[in-house]
């Protein structure tokens, strides 16, 4: 391959050249791509997915591996250590009661990881077989399971998860069930469309030749071929989750304290933004906004990967 | 003489366009003999496919059979749809026309071909993997241990229909429906997989029905033929009878509008005006407009199927055979179609 040019105009090599879509495709990666002045051989490498794993992989590693990061409790209370700002033993300094930052975060992170990725999971699973099950039988069924979902969709997000935690009351369980009533609605959404273009396709009769019922045919051959914008929307959908459960937790309505998560750090510290020390505030708001970058540009990253491979 | 493997009787299915239920096939009847094939032969829009698709169940949402049976091994399979689900797979199996949609993009070859006999037999990884390699030699895939891990995307279009084909036979299905299943091939790889066809058909002792407008394709590979025309037969026969000696003018006006090599260069005939539309299909006989010979009860009664099934007409005023047809309709005797 010739040296890279930095427009990036140049005809795509012979290789690329066979497919009548590559020039296309590599176009529309190239306007998608994580760095666009980067050169040719760095664009070319997927670099959001890349990137996005990378720091996704630092958060996880801090969180998992924090009891042994760092010497102090999370809950632990010293006074007379209040409101200190960054020094060798405090490196991120302690809060209005003596808690040492850094070691909040940490064990902020593991609270927050985990209670996001359950949050995601019940709702991928719940939508993404039902709007496959919609989209394959159509009728009666995908009636009932639609106008449902126009009924939850109806309802503001934060309002309805709002009120449904206080319907169920305060705690991590209330939390999923609540997302897991909101937001099955966008995968069953994407699922059921992509399925009805996929019904269309003779092999979905071709299998009903073959003798295959449907539970077979929905669960090997259909989920499969729809499953990957399912994936690409869930990460999306763990930003939107990740900012829920922080909105809850500030609101007073998520994790109860003394489990330490960024939304109670945040909330906590929300009286000292306007008159510092402001460290308190920038720590948990920059891990949220770190760890919703790393996981957009997953997403990106794998709405790239896998249109290549259509 | 034993029962037919396939009765088709009186089959009458409608489809629901816009609130009204229009009849696409009208009294459909003719038989599949065990290990016997039959063509089943008509234009565009004549009701083949939806005749393929009634007796496997794979009507549309918006048909229903409205009466009729057909009975499979003895079995009603309109009355008893259970059995029909039974049926599918190692009784029936359907090849279709587009090979490039028939498919599973993301699933290797191999385990699609070997997917329905697992379901019945008990195979592991292994013996399922044999097999597929195994029933892919069968079909004339060159390099079938290699190809057993392709996806149909790195397969040309002929692989792909000897994959669908493979599936097909996977089974061991008594009755094996094609839906022309050669249109989408070019000339060549049609030539190839019509073999195919016909080195099956003697080896498996499966019976074959096969859909198609192309004449010379039933001719070479089957036995009997079916004429169909507006959702209603209007000939059946040993295929020797109905190409070379046509009663019905239907049959004669196809078997004319087929090009011939070794014919003398002429312009080809076609059947004047097109086929008649779901919605207005004409009370009397479906063929009458475009029919050379029409006389005024032709467009007012629809002639009844008469004679054996293996040799039946719908005909009021059916040609003797070796007589000219209709003016403008040569005698197909004169056009060098070969049988």
């Amino acid at each position: 391959m010739s040296a890279p040019s930095p427009t990036g105009t140049k005809a795509p090599g012979p290789a690329r050249d066979k497919e009548p879509g590559a020039l296309v495709d590599a176009r529309i990666q190239r306007r998608l791509s994580f760095l666009p002045w980067a050169p040719r051989w760095l664009r070319q490498r997927n670099l959001q997915l890349w990137v996005g794993l990378a720091i996704l992989a630092v958060i996880v590693l801090l969180a998992a591996a924090a009891p042994w990061l760092t010497p102090y409790s999370p809950e632990t209370q010293t006074i007379t250590n209040k409101l200190q700002g960054p020094s060798a033993a405090h490196w991120l300094g302690t809060d209005h009661l003596g808690r040492d930052e850094l070691t909040r975060f940490l064990y902020g992170a593991r609270t927050d990881l985990a209670v996001t990725l359950v949050a995601v999971l019940i709702p991928f699973t719940l939508g993404s077989i039902l709007g496959a099950m919609c989209g394959y039988f159509g009728g009666w069924f995908d009636m009932v399971i639609m106008r449902l979902a126009d009924i939850v969709t109806a309802f503001p997000f934060l309002v309805l998860v709002i009120a449904l935690v206080f319907a169920l009351g305060q705690g991590v369980t209330s939390i999923f069930v609540a997302i897991s009533i909101v937001s099955w609605v966008a995968y069953a959404r994407i699922v059921r469309g992509e399925t009805l273009v996929l019904r269309q396709r003779e092999f979905v009769d071709a299998c009903v030749t073959a003798g295959f019922r449907a539970p077979r045919i929905i669960g090997r051959h259909i989920l499969p071929n729809v499953i990957s914008q399912a994936v690409v929307f869930a990460m999306t959908d763990i930003v939107l989750n990740i900012n829920v459960i922080i909105t809850l937790s500030w609101l007073g309505l998520g994790i109860v304290p003394p489990t330490v998560d960024w939304g109670v750090m945040l909330s906590d510290s929300e009286q000292f933004m306007l008159i510092g020390p402001y460290h308190l505030i920038l720590v948990p708001a920059i891990g949220t906004v770190v760890f919703s970058f790393a996981l957009s540009l997953i997403g990106d990253g794998l709405a790239v990967k896998l249109r290549a491979k259509r | 003489m034993s029962a037919p493997l396939l009765q088709v009787e009186g089959l009458t299915v409608s489809v629901n366009v816009k609130g009204r239920w229009l009849v696409v096939l009208d009294g459909v009847t003719f038989d599949v003999p065990a290990a016997g094939s039959v063509g089943l032969v008509g234009e565009s829009g004549s009701g083949k496919s939806m005749t393929l698709r009634a007796i496997i169940g794979l009507l549309p949402s918006n048909g229903r059979v409205e009466a009729g049976s057909i009975t499979f091994d003895g079995t009603d399979l309109v009355a008893n749809p259970r059995t029909m689900a039974s049926v599918r797979g190692s009784g029936i199996t359907m090849v279709f026309q587009e090979p490039a949609v028939a498919l599973n993009p993301i699933m290797k070859v191999g385990e699609q071909i070997t997917d329905a006999v697992r379901r019945h037999e008990n195979l592991n990884q292994r013996q399922a993997r044999q097999l597929a390699v195994e029933l892919m030699d069968r079909v004339g895939i060159t390099d079938p241990a290699n190809r057993v891990d392709s996806y149909p995307f790195e397969l040309s279009g002929g692989m792909r229909q000897r994959v669908m084909i493979a599936s097909a036979i996977a089974a061991k299905p008594r009755l094996i429906l094609c839906d022309e299943p050669t249109t989408a091939l070019d000339v060549t790889v049609q030539a190839q997989v019509m073999a195919l066809f016909a080195e099956l058909r003697d080896q498996l002792g499966a019976a074959l029905l096969y859909v198609t407008h192309d004449l010379p394709v039933v001719a070479s590979l089957c036995r009997d033929a079916a004429v169909l025309y507006g959702g209603r037969i209007m000939e059946t026969g040993p295929i020797e009878d109905v190409f070379t000696r046509p009663r019905h003018p239907y049959t004669q006006a196809l078997l004319a509008s087929t090009p011939s090599i070794d014919g003398p260069t002429q312009r080809l005939a076609a059947i004047p005006g097109t086929a008649p539309g779901l919605a207005d299909r004409p009370s009397g006989c479906p063929f009458a407009p475009r029919c050379g010979l029409a006389q005024p009860d032709c467009s007012e009664s629809m002639p009844a199927f008469t004679g054996p099934l293996r040799g039946g007409l719908a005909c009021h005023h059916p040609l003797v055979p070796g007589t000219l047809g209709a003016p403008g309709v040569p005698n197909p005797a004169d056009q060098g179609v070969t049988v």
